[in-house]
């Protein structure tokens, strides 16, 4: 079945990062590739990684919310330059509950940056802040009743 | 844990456009469209510039299996403190898992139009056909689908 997911590249600490996120969703990393555990084709002849570089996240995955594939990797400069941490893209969450958003909220924004604490926005029960490892993040729930 | 995950991506004046590119990519429909001269004013609030009045405040269009994402302009910081300057990162990418290579190799091309292709659509080690690749609007993708054919 088509499905969406999520891809966040990190300045190398995608590890840590991931273990924080399946704390706050419940859940569990799927699995863990790191860049030494890849032997390119025929690249013997390439340059040697440096065994620091062998250490990071190659891809790490998890489902949040039940089936929402979220993968994680440490970006390499050497791949495609610096990494920009940018504010264009947010993961929205909707959940169940006003309750459970203030939950989830507490735990995901602890440390970060809250543009928009969980409150009653008019369209909406909203909240809109980057967590402490530069993710954009916003909350909303419909208002009924 | 039950919910639903959407995306949210916010443009510098090029919001409508992208709505219009990816509903004709994926197929679907503006599911709502609301711009910044719909908000109500308050007494006292200083007259809006016509320039930020046809900016879209908030919108959706749904894509690959009915993923709602909702897209937004936010105006010239210049303007009002209040706005936020928009940082295009490279640190989230959108991934489409698509039922089939064929389906793949046609959101690729329609994607990738005017935009940047990272990495064409292919075979990959780990056994999925996958390319990635940079949109027109700056936004980034990877297709990768486990499918054979």
């Amino acid at each position: 079945m088509a499905s969406v997911g999520t891809y966040l590249n990190f300045d190398g600490n995608a590890e840590e990062v991931m273990t924080f996120y399946a704390g706050v969703f419940d859940t569990q990393i799927m699995s863990i590739m790191r860049y030494g555990d890849f032997q390119m084709e025929g690249a013997e002849s390439g340059p040697e990684m440096s065994d620091e570089a062998k250490a990071k996240i190659m891809n790490s995955q998890m489902l949040i919310f039940g089936d929402y594939l979220l993968q994680a990797s440490d970006h390499l400069a050497e791949f495609g330059g610096p990494l920009v941490q940018g504010n264009n893209t947010a993961i929205v969450l909707m959940t169940d509950s006003t309750a459970e958003t203030d939950r989830l909220f507490a735990l995901l924004s602890d440390g970060g940056t809250v543009r928009f604490a969980p409150a009653n926005a008019g369209f909406g029960y909203f909240a809109d802040f980057t967590d402490k490892f530069g993710t954009n993040w916003m909350f909303y729930n419909t208002l009924e009743g | 844990m039950a919910g639903q995950v959407q995306t949210y991506l916010t443009f510098t004046g090029r919001a409508e456009e992208a709505l219009n590119f990816y509903a004709g990519v994926f197929g679907s429909n503006i599911e709502s469209i609301m711009r910044w001269g719909d908000m109500p004013t308050a007494e006292g609030d200083a007259p809006m510039p016509d320039e930020v009045k046809n900016l879209v405040m908030n919108s959706q269009v749904l894509i690959l299996g009915g993923h709602p994402v909702m897209i937004a302009d936010m105006p010239d910081a210049a303007l009002d403190e209040a706005f936020e300057p928009v940082v295009v990162g490279n640190n989230v990418t959108i991934v489409l898992s698509p039922a089939s290579r064929t389906e793949a190799d046609e959101l690729f091309a329609a994607l990738s139009a005017d935009g940047k292709v990272r990495m064409p659509m292919a075979e990959m080690f780990w056994g999925d056909y996958y390319g990635e690749l940079t949109d027109k609007f700056g936004v980034r993708w990877m297709i990768d689908t486990p499918a054979k054919k």
